[in-house]
Order: structure tokens, then C-alpha cells, then sequence
């Protein structure tokens, strides 16, 4: 189950936050509204504002206007307790293990030893991690030096995890066992705000996903929501050589399509709604006897939507 | 914050360069001291009969003479400290360039000293029998002034402390190369603005990664901070004081003064060392590579002006500009042992623990100061 399924109070709210480092606008009124138990995926290019914007609500960095609240208040230590953050950058103690570590870095949340020596367990078992106790950082590939990032900002079990693109050089293996380490938390009961420029990540673990660019958030919701904010709706290629110019212009004609692309080897046509689009193209080809190659009917993606919102006129 | 103490202690004992440069280059230095000072020492051990010359163009002030007569003439058993070679001034500056004295004192007017280029220690305790001297006349003087009747108790007082001094000086070393070793030490325990910088690195989120985590947490930053230290100036000190049994009990150097004297100039430089280091650490906008190299060429630099790669520096500097000696870390350092075995002055002992001091309060304030702030302008 989906965090969106019990979405109840606000955890975190952003409202009209601006930042600038001298002449250049980092977060251009920003707003965001996330809510208990989502993965809500901050979603933008490099230097979009998704990490200025994670350390604004972080109170690490100051701010030129607006308000920022978590759990309902300004961020104070008893509201730190409940945070964990996964940063950007792996941030581990070299000469330590990977149980030390842990160790250490819950032990700036929890004191009782007892208790921390089962979160520790805990955060071990969860990240993965069972066998490599004894490894300094050092000795650990890329993708377990990850999962004890990983590991290290969520050992104490907090109600809110922020995690600043946990997954950036990491491998597929890796990257997948952590995607689904997020959910497991998520489906512990933790709010996740998951910053990325991987669109397909966002796309697969995030309940809501804001889109960010240029410290502004220019579209937020579902995915389907997000998908409906475009005109594409569904993209056909098909393979074939040799189209004449009538039948170029009969296919591109087809109901839904409104837009037509053709290199002489593959047809490609864009869809906004419509049924059996795929059907009906191919029974036009099949009665006009095209031979035909390989088909694609390609659903819209994050991608699409972000290429589409962010397009040039947008930023103009 | 015990936990926090702990790992930071053993983090830091796993680490191969500081234990290197904090434990193993302070005993290799030592090794390679003892090891070319080792004959040399041997021959300038004595340190009776310092050849000066006196040349007196005035009339000296009053007990001068008698004072000089008394430490040239020896007693029973013991040989007398200076031997006044001449009294011309011509033949002592030929003999000066020939190497031949120690100091010549002029009698004009004041009483001045000049001494050879390179002096050494020797020099540095007829500049020492000479200070004295002037700062007691001064006082006596003054009080003869303005309370004569307090002079007798003020010369009686005095007579005190010298005998004081004498007895404290019995064990005294006055092997000019230990003070390579004091040196050594003072480097030594400036090295630990090595670890100072890291304390203020790794706790400040727009200097690393690691700081930006340890300041999302919910710990007080001046806590977490003061423990980072308490945990670098504990394994600091467990180095120092194994290098200082080493060379004190294993190549058998005589520091010439008591060994809780070591442990506690040793704890104070560590303290100055980190908290310098701090300070450094703390400046943002500079990359932990330039901060290294700063502090490298601070603690080395302070160490070469008072004497550690140069003996008769710190000396040279006390001629030329005594007041950087009074101010400099190293040179305060060094003094803190020197001052202690050749003169066997704790009153110069527990001056210069104040000047430290005052530094380390310096440097931890300016170090506060900087890392006080929880939220940045840009990360």
C-alpha cells in the first residue's frame, strides 16, 4: 500500500520560500505540501533547487522569505529527533566499521544503549548489511558504502526520512535493492521526501512527485495526474520502409494522432486519447499491405512530462 | 556525548597519519636528535667557567662588581660559573670573533650585553645572571626611593629565593642540545592542530558532508563539537606522553625538570595545538588542503623561530625582538622547560603556562565564535 492510500495530516509545508546566492534566484517562491506517510519525489535537473531546497527545510541554509514548517512547527531539536537524512554526498566515518558507524550516528538521536543496539541490528539487517559488520567503509563497494549511508540516516527510526539522491552512482543491482529498502521504510510508517533526476526511480517508488525547475515548482500530483497535464497520451512507431507520401498523410490523419514523424524507416505518431489507436493503425497497414517490422506503443513518462513542461517556451 | 567520545577516539587511533605524525615523527625526530646531538652534547656538558669579558667605561652600579666577583671565583669544590677572560675591549672583540666568549658585558652608563653570533645556551645564562641582576637593583632601588625602611626584608626575601633556585637547579641540565628536544615537544604538541582542524570540519554542514549530518541531528552543536575535542586531546596526550617517556626513558634525554612538568606543558600545548586547529578548521572557504598546509607551515614556522631546526634562534630573537618570544606559542613552549631547568625559575615556569593559556582561551573563543552558527548562506 501506497502512502497516498492514508494520506492524512502535513508533515512538511513549504510556503513562497525564496533563496538567492547573490544575483541568482535558487527557489523562486517554492511551495510544497507533503503529506504523513507519502514518498514524495522532488523531481528536477541539476541545480533545479531540489538540494537548496531540502537543506532550507533542513535549516541548514538560510533563506530570503517565506515559511517552512515540519511536524507543525519551526525546526527545532525535538523536531530533529524525528528526522533522518540521507545526504547527497556519503557521509560515514572512514576509520570506523560499518556497525560503528551506524552505532555512532544513532547515537547522536538515541542514548539508551539497549535501544540502540536493536536499531543498530535493525538498520543492519534492513540495509542489507549482515556480514559486512566488521568492514570499514573503505573495504565496501559502492553500493554498500550506499546502503550505509543509507543505514546511518535512518537507523533510529525516525516519522520523516530525507533522502537527497541516495542512489547517484550507483549500480542497477544496488540501485534496485535500495529503491525497495525506501518502500519497506515507507510501508513502516515513514513520511519520505526522495529527491532525484532519475525520472524512472521517482516514477517507481514516489506516491506524489513535485517537478522542480529553476526553484520553482511548475507541476505537482500523481504520476497519472502529472501525465494528464500533457497532450501526448500515447506514442506509436512502427517499422516501415517505403511509405508513399498518401499514405504518410492518411496515418498521420488517423483519428487522435496530432503529430507525425517519418525517417523513411520508422513511423512514428503521437496520440491524445483515443481507443485502439494501435488497431487502427495497423489495420490501415495491414489493408494498404505494408510490410511492416518491429511496433512500439509507448505510454507517456515522467519524461515526457518534464520535457514537455520545461520546454522552451516555458523557460523563455 | 561518551558515545560520541568514544568512537572519535578510536576513529582517531585507527587513523595511520595521525598516529604517525603525532606519535611516530615526534620519536623518529628524537631518535635522529639523539643520534647526532648524542657526541656533541658530551663535549659542551660543562658549564662552568663561561669565558666573558666586562668592559666597564662608567662606574658600575652598586653590588655589580661584587656580584661578578662572586660567580667567577671558585668555591671549594665547585668550579666558578664565569671566567672574565679580559677587560679590554680590543682583545675581547678578537676574541668574541675567534669564538672565544661567551658574552661581553659593557659597563656604560647601563649595563648591556653583546653576545656571539650562534650563542647558545651558554650565552643564555650570562643574559639570564645579568637580567636578574638589573630587574633586582631596579626593585631595590625603587624601595630605597620610596621606603628605605622595606629594603633590608626586600634583600632578605631575595637571598631566599636565590637559594630556592639553587636548590632546584641541582638536577638541572645544561646540554645546549635539549633544547632540540624541548623543541620537539612544542612541535610536537602544535602538530595537534592537525586533528583541531578536523573537529571543526566534521561538525560544520558547509565544510563536509559529515558535518551536515552531525548538524541535522538533534545534539547541541557546542557539545558535539567539545566532545570531538575532549576525544583529540585525550589520544594528543596519550602520544605526546609516549614520546616523552621514549625519549626521556628510553634514549635517557635529561629534560632537567620534574616529569609532571612535561605531562602538564605538554597537555597545554596539545590544548593550544587543537584549539588553534579549530580555529583554522573553522574559516570557510578554503579547502581542508590549504588549511593543512597553513597550519604545517604555522606550527613548523613557530618551531624554526624558537629553535628547532636553529638553536641559537630563539636567542637571536630574545637580542632582536624579545617580544615575539614572549608572544610565540613554540618559543613559550620551549621556555616553559628551559626556564625550569637551567635557572630552576617556576615564576618563569608559571608565566609562561598564563601566556599559554591565554592563547588556548583565545583560540577556543575564536574557534566558538566561528562554528556557532547553525544555519549557512550558501552549503
Amino acid at each position: 500500500m501506497k502512502g497516498s492510500d492514508f494520506i492524512m495530516e502535513t508533515v512538511v509545508k513549504v510556503e513562497r520560500l525564496v533563496k538567492r546566492y547573490k544575483e541568482l534566484i535558487a527557489l523562486d517562491h517554492l511551495e510544497l505540501d507533503i503529506k504523513k506517510g507519502e514518498i514524495f519525489g522532488l523531481l528536477g535537473p541539476n541545480g533545479s533547487g531540489k538540494t537548496t531546497a531540502i537543506n532550507c527545510i533542513l535549516s541548514l541554509l538560510t533563506y530570503d522569505k517565506g515559511e517552512i514548517s515540519v511536524f507543525g512547527k519551526k525546526l527545532c531539536a525535538e523536531v530533529k529527533k524525528d528526522i533522518g537524512v540521507v545526504m547527497q554526498n556519503v557521509a560515514v566515518l572512514d576509520e570506523l566499521n560499518v556497525r560503528e558507524n551506524i552505532d555512532y550516528f544513532c547515537g547522536l538521536y538515541i542514548s539508551d544503549k539497549a535501544l540502540r543496539k536493536k536499531r543498530v541490528d535493525e538498520a543492519i539487517a534492513f540495509a542489507g548489511l549482515e556480514g559486512f559488520e566488521k568492514f570499514r567503509p573503505k573495504k565496501l563497494s559502492g553500493g554498500l558504502l550506499r546502503r550505509l549511508n543509507i543505514a546511518c540516516g535512518v537507523a533510529h527510526k525516525p516519522k520523516l526520512i530525507i533522502m537527497d539522491e541516495p542512489t547517484v552512482a550507483v549500480d542497477p543491482q544496488s540501485r534496485n535493492r535500495i529503491l525497495e529498502g525506501i518502500e519497506e521504510l515507507n510501508r513502516q510508517g515513514a513520511t519520505i521526501i526522495y529527491t532525484s533526476h532519475y525520472m524512472e526511480e521517482v516514477e517507481q517508488i514516489c506516491s506524489r512527485i513535485a517537478i522542480i525547475d529553476k526553484g520553482r515548482n511548475i507541476a505537482e500530483g500523481t504520476k497519472q495526474e502529472l501525465k494528464k497535464l500533457i497532450k501526448n497520451t500515447e506514442t506509436i512507431s512502427v517499422e516501415a520502409a517505403g511509405l508513399s507520401d498518401e499514405q504518410l498523410e492518411t496515418s498521420k490523419n488517423m483519428p487522435h494522432a496530432y503529430d507525425c514523424k517519418y525517417d523513411g524507416k520508422t513511423l512514428t505518431l503521437l496520440y491524445s486519447g483515443g481507443k485502439h489507436n494501435l488497431t487502427r493503425l495497423l489495420d490501415y497497414m495491414h489493408n494498404e499491405e505494408i510490410p511492416i517490422g518491429r511496433v512500439y506503443s509507448l505510454l507517456p513518462t515522467l519524461n515526457d512530462v518534464f520535457l514537455e513542461i520545461t520546454g522552451k517556451e516555458l523557460r523563455d | 556525548m561518551l558515545n560520541r567520545i568514544k568512537y572519535e577516539f578510536i576513529s582517531l587511533l585507527r587513523n595511520k597519519i595521525v598516529v604517525f605524525w603525532l606519535m611516530g615523527f615526534p620519536v623518529i625526530l628524537g631518535t635522529l636528535f639523539f643520534v647526532a646531538f648524542g657526541n656533541l652534547a658530551d663535549s659542551e656538558q660543562d658549564y662552568a667557567d663561561i669565558p666573558i669579558a666586562v668592559i666597564k667605561k662608567t662606574e658600575p652600579p652598586e653590588g655589580f662588581e661584587e656580584m661578578l666577583t662572586a660567580l667567577s671565583e671558585s668555591a671549594s669544590e665547585e668550579k666558578a660559573l664565569f671566567n672574565i677572560v679580559t677587560e679590554e675591549e680590543n682583545k675581547a672583540k678578537e676574541l668574541m670573533e675567534k669564538g672565544e666568549l661567551q658574552g661581553i658585558i659593557y659597563v656604560d652608563g647601563d649595563i648591556s650585553l653583546t653576545v656571539p653570533k650562534g650563542a647558545g645556551i651558554k650565552s643564555g645564562i650570562v643574559k639570564s645572571v645579568l637580567d636578574s641582576f638589573k630587574s633586582r637593583y631596579e626593585i631595590i632601588s625603587a624601595a630605597a626611593a620610596s621606603n628605605p625602611d622595606k629594603v633590608p626584608q626586600i634583600i632578605k626575601e631575595m637571598e631566599k629565593e636565590t637559594s630556592y633556585i639553587r636548590s632546584e637547579s641541582n638536577s638541572a641540565n645544561y646540554d645546549p642540545y635539549v633544547q632540540y628536544f624541548y623543541n620537539l615537544l612544542a612541535m610536537s604538541g602544535l602538530f595537534g592542530s592537525m586533528m583541531g582542524m578536523y573537529c571543526a570540519i566534521n561538525h560544520q554542514a558547509n565544510l563536509s558532508a559529515l558535518g551536515a549530518r552531525v548538524e541535522v541531528s538533534p545534539v547541541s552543536k557546542f557539545g558535539d563539537i567539545l566532545s570531538s575535542l575532549i576525544a583529540t586531546l585525550l589520544i594528543h596526550n596519550v602520544f605526546l606522553n609516549i614520546a616523552s617517556v621514549y625519549l626521556a626513558y628510553v634514549l635517557g634525554i635529561k629534560f632537567g625538570v620534574p616529569f609532571w612538568v612535561i605531562v602538564t606543558v605538554n597537555f597545554l600545548s596539545s590544548v593550544l595545538g587543537n584549539s588553534f586547529g579549530c580555529f583554522i578548521g573553522s574559516v570557510g572557504g578554503m579547502k581542508d588542503g590549504i588549511k593543512n598546509a597553513i597550519l604545517l607551515t604555522c606550527s613548523l614556522g613557530l618551531c624554526f623561530l624558537s629553535g628547532l631546526m636553529f638553536g641559537g634562534m630563539r636567542l637571536f630573537i630574545e637580542e632582536s625582538f624579545p617580544l615575539f618570544n614572549r608572544i610565540n606559542p613554540a618559543a613559550l613552549i620551549v621556555d616553559c622547560f628551559y626556564s625550569l631547568c637551567v635557572y630552576g625559575s617556576y615564576e618563569k615556569l608559571f608565566s609562561n603556562i598564563v601566556v599559554l593559556l591565554i592563547w588556548c582561551a583565545l583560540m577556543l573563543t575564536g574557534s566558538m565564535i566561528m562554528t556557532r552558527k547553525r544555519k549557512y548562506k550558501s552549503i
